[in-house]
């Protein structure tokens, strides 16, 4: 049954309930208990009042018998007794115990009634008086009691009578008889009577009312008595309900239960589900299932326990655990071994003072900045052990925190690396110096130069890095052997260390070179001071296997950082560059690398880089310069030349840029380009029907490849059509003869493949008779600077004029370039020259205008003069 | 100590407030300082024509930088062209250097440095400072 009011009333409101109804129970049990001796109360007032009522009636009967007893007997006794009658009645006796019965019994018994001496001795009025009879019932009494004595008088007259000597016996008794038998005396006793009883009914109706209002009352007490029992059942009845809900079993299946968690029985478990929610036995199920998991991760925890307490002892590496103040809790067997301590000496100290002087401060508040950052820390640490022995450990240190991120205690964890160490360190000692002079190698100047780095931007001076190269070392090799040679390298190494600070380093990279680091340096002057010293060092003679060699000196190049505010890689060239040009400078000197020069050189590499890209991205394109036959005004050819077709500036002349390429190989793209670019403009005219022979320039790079003919055989045959005699070559003349040998050489295997040749610029170059034999090429093209002075400067005639006759004789057709004017064209015929090209002619043009200027082209009617 | 305290430094008047223009402009200025000190006045051909080479790369290098920053930013087409055409007489003018010194004509090392100075002056002066104010604009616009 569900217990509907458990929620409004809980079990100790109502216990309370029980208890306050038990109170008033007990309450109205006294007060029931009062109520009833009321009803005896009232009852034996009703009792008394009829006694005393009575006792006035029976001493009035009494007195009535005595005396007619005493009338018809004469026996003295009942007037005794009559007369003691009286008194009690008056009070002037104590009255008998039980005076209801007595006397009539005491008058037969013949004996003497025995006064009550206890009792006290009390008129019958008074004790009526004080016996709860009511106004009115009193005044009966009184006029009863006054009637009663009112008779007496009359019997005691009576007995007087008969007693009296006077009196005739016989009639004083008929007399006395007539006074106690008479209707008189009977009509008095009867008034008597008749008063009394009138106090009895009253008496009697009112002590009932009495009885019958207490007994009234008393069954109404006891009927709330019985209901409230009726209420108080109730209510423990809901108590033991609500109990019982509370508890949520049966307070045995409760005490079981708890008695099961007392002796830690977790695993007879009832369902919680069948226990009403939030009653103390599901609460209890839950705290034993609660129980019953924590029991199980304790043993989970616990074994595992036993297995870390495991791993713990028998781990190969050192494990130490500090408190938060790094004092040492607990350490194992490793740790104990490899630090050679024993637990005692452990436990309780600092885990610190194993540390050894070998790192610094520095070293520390990094190691707990990590600490603090990341909670952890691992790196290698030197340690000292118990016998002071140095040994290097890998720590792995961390901070172990509890669930809330407080801090419990540190953990450390060493391995030992010592004999790693010694092994690497050996390993690094190979690794890291060159083995011959014992000076740091490539690898180890590589760290030092990032460290001197550092210190350098720290500090706030200059680090020099010097390249020096030994000159004539090679020679020494050559001349006394390598053993010789090795023997003269330590000797370096060793001048060099002397000439140094302690804070510099000098590094061997291989053979002669090697690279000095000067840290600190103030300023140039200062670092020249040491580089002097320095070349003074190595040029002082060598005595070496008994051999005195003095022909060695050093070429040393050097760069400033933070000058020269790069990294280390291009700071060593940098400083290499420096030495090479100290070298082609003329050896034993030092040279400084110039950033402005470097610069500069970029600006050069950029520029190039540019035009390169030109080329790739078809920036370039051929102008076209005719050549015509003089004397006929027939175009003979063009001239191709090269234009930049620059996206912003436009059209660029090639003098404005050729000229930086002349010593790189973009002249050679460039170059091969132009013939391939004329040759398919060939080409394009052969479908066209025009057969026009192109000239193009051939830069002194180009020109000087080993591999030129094939080169050119190869773009050549990319153009079947055309025929390679049309295709013409000019060289300049000065290229031409930087190496005659093979530029004759080459002239003529190419000739075999068709192509002419012209050598252009033509007198610039102060060439001998013999090289032109040599050469045998097929035009000389009069270089401009002859043609434009022609008709002003007799030595410009000359020239031309002796440069006509060479062409002549070598049996070489003759152009004459720059033809600015007519006159000097007819000039030019007047001298032997046929052929000219120059703006008097035309400009160089785009290949496309070509055919439309040389349908447009009339040539002027030329006089063969001199002028 | 700093990398510049050993170059030439150029007053700040003289910068256009385009960071890499004023750097190549500092290059140009450090080759001519170079050059002054370098080219003595009987000094060789091959050492003017290295000078006149750099100058001749520096121009290409560093008109094509300008150019194309002009045109990248939109400047003014007329503006522009004004600008290009005393770039192309500078280029025309060290042409003609190299070409007379390569036909070996005597160059007047004076004559050289005080074209290169001369133009240069001017056309940061005039030319460069219109088109650096024309980039504070467009900087300001932006931000």
């Amino acid at each position: 049954m569900r217990f509907s009011v458990s929620r409004s009333l809980n079990f100790t409101t109502c216990l309370q309930l029980c208890f306050f109804v038990l109170l008033a129970m007990i309450v109205l049990f006294f007060y029931y208990v009062w109520s009833e001796k009321q009803i005896d109360a009232a009852n034996n007032l009703r009792y008394t009042t009829r006694l005393l009522t009575n006792e006035l009636r029976q001493s009035s009967d009494d007195l009535t018998r005595m005396i007619r007893s005493f009338v018809v007997t004469g026996d003295e006794a009942y007037l005794r007794y009559f007369e003691k009658i009286m008194e009690i009645r008056d009070g002037k006796q104590p009255r008998p115990a039980r005076y209801d019965s007595v006397y009539w019994d005491f008058v037969t018994a013949g004996a003497t009634p025995k006064s009550n001496a206890e009792s006290e001795a009390v008129a019958l009025l008074d004790l009526m008086s004080r016996s709860g009879f009511d106004a009115q019932e009193l005044i009966l009494l009184t006029e009863a009691k006054a009637k009663s004595d009112r008779l007496a008088e009359t019997e005691l007259n009576a007995a007087n009578l008969l007693r009296s000597v006077q009196a005739d016996p016989q009639s004083a008794r008929k007399q006395a008889e007539l006074m106690v038998f008479g209707p008189a005396y009977l009509q008095q006793k009867a008034d008597i009577m008749s008063l009394i009883d009138q106090v009895i009914r009253l008496s009697e109706k009112r002590t009932q009312h009495a009885v019958d209002a207490a007994t009234e009352w008393a069954f109404l007490m006891r009927l709330a008595f019985i209901m409230l029992g009726a209420v108080l059942l109730v209510l423990i009845w809901m108590s033991e309900k609500l109990f019982r809900h509370t508890l949520g079993a049966a307070p045995e299946s409760v005490y079981r239960a708890i008695q099961n968690l007392g002796v830690g029985r977790f695993d007879l478990l009832p369902a919680v589900s069948q226990f009403p929610e939030n009653s103390v036995m599901s609460h209890l199920v839950q705290t034993q299932q609660q129980l019953k998991e924590l029991e199980s991760q304790h043993h989970q925890s616990q074994q595992s326990l036993r297995l870390m307490s495991k791993v713990f002892s028998e781990a190969q590496e050192g494990i130490f655990l500090t408190d938060i103040n790094g004092i040492v809790l607990d350490v194992n067997l490793a740790y104990l071994c490899m630090t050679g301590y024993s637990r005692k000496d452990c436990l309780g100290k600092y885990a610190a003072e194993l540390k050894s002087e070998q790192c610094s401060a520095n070293f520390y508040l990094d190691f707990w900045r990590a600490i603090k950052n990341d909670g952890r820390w691992r790196g290698e640490i030197w340690n000292r052990k118990k016998n002071g022995d140095l040994f290097a450990g890998i720590l792995n240190f961390s901070a172990v925190n509890d669930e809330d991120g407080n801090l419990l205690c540190y953990l450390g964890m060493v391995t030992d690396i010592t004999p790693l160490k010694t092994h690497q360190q050996k390993i690094e000692e190979i690794a890291f110096h060159d083995p011959l002079t014992a000076l740091p190698n490539r690898a180890l100047l590589a760290d030092r130069m990032k460290q001197a780095l550092a210190r350098v931007q720290r500090n706030n001076k200059l680090l020099a890095v010097v390249c020096l190269d030994l000159d004539g070392f090679k020679a020494v090799n050559d001349s006394y052997g390598h053993s010789t040679g090795d023997s003269l390298l330590i000797e370096v190494a060793q001048r060099l260390l002397g000439c140094v600070r302690s804070g510099d380093t000098v590094a061997r990279l291989g053979g002669d070179e090697f690279v000095i680091l000067l840290c600190e340096v103030e300023s140039r002057e200062d670092c020249e001071i040491t580089l002097q010293r320095i070349l003074a060092a190595l040029i002082t003679p060598y005595n070496i296997s008994r051999e005195q060699i003095n022909f060695i000196s050093g070429s040393l190049g050097y760069t400033l950082f933070p000058y020269d505010n790069t990294d280390p890689d291009t700071l060593l060239r940098h400083a290499d560059h420096a030495m090479y040009i100290a070298k082609q400078s003329g050896k034993n000197r030092f040279h400084y690398f110039d950033i402005r020069d470097d610069k500069r050189a970029q600006a050069n590499w950029s520029a190039l880089a540019r035009i390169a890209s030109a080329l790739q991205n078809d920036e370039m394109c051929l102008y076209l310069q005719p050549k015509i036959h003089l004397r006929t005004g027939k175009v003979v050819g063009a001239e191709a030349l090269i234009r930049w077709r620059h996206p912003i500036r436009g059209i660029t002349s090639p003098t404005e840029f050729l000229p930086l390429t002349e010593e790189h190989d973009v002249s050679i793209n460039i170059g091969e380009w132009v013939i391939e670019q004329a040759l398919r403009i060939m080409q394009e005219w052969h479908k066209q029907g025009l057969f026009l022979p192109l000239s193009v320039n051939i830069g002194a790079r180009q020109i000087r490849q080993t591999d030129f003919t094939e080169r050119l055989a190869d773009i050549i045959s990319r153009f079947p059509d055309v025929p390679p005699g049309q295709l013409e070559l000019e060289i300049v003349e000065s290229a031409a003869l930087d190496d005659l040998q093979q530029i004759s050489g080459l002239i003529a295997e190419c000739r075999k493949l068709g192509v002419k040749f012209a050598l252009d610029d033509f007198g610039t170059g102060y060439s001998a008779l013999i090289y032109l034999k040599r050469l045998r090429v097929d035009t000389l093209k009069i270089d401009q600077s002859f043609v434009r002075d022609l008709l002003d400067d007799e030595n410009d005639l000359a020239i031309v004029r002796g440069v006509i006759g060479l062409a002549k004789a070598f049996n070489a057709d003759i152009v004459a370039e720059g033809v600015e004017n007519w006159r000097q064209a007819e000039c030019l015929l007047a001298l032997g020259c046929e052929s000219a090209q120059g703006y008097a002619i035309a400009h160089p043009m785009p290949a496309s205008q070509i055919m439309h200027w040389i349908e447009e082209f009339r040539m002027p009617t030329l006089k063969e003069e001199l002028h | 100590m700093s990398l510049t305290s050993e170059a030439l430094n150029w007053p700040d008047a003289i910068k256009i407030g385009v960071g890499c223009i004023d750097e190549q402009h500092q290059i140009l200025a450090n080759m001519i300082d170079a050059a002054e000190l370098r080219l003595a006045e009987n000094s060789n051909r091959l050492e003017i024509e290295e000078f006149i080479l750099d100058l001749m790369s520096y121009a290409l290098y560093h008109f094509d930088t300008e150019e194309q920053l002009m045109l990248d930013h939109g400047y003014d087409p007329i503006a522009l062209e004004k600008h290009c055409q005393e770039h192309r007489s500078f280029s025309a003018t060290i042409a003609q250097f190299q070409q007379e010194l390569k036909l070996g004509r005597v160059i007047s090392r004076d004559e050289l440095l005080q074209f290169v100075k001369d133009w240069l002056i001017f056309h940061m002066l005039c030319t460069d400072r219109k088109f650096g104010e024309f980039m504070m604009s467009i900087n300001k616009t932006v931000s």
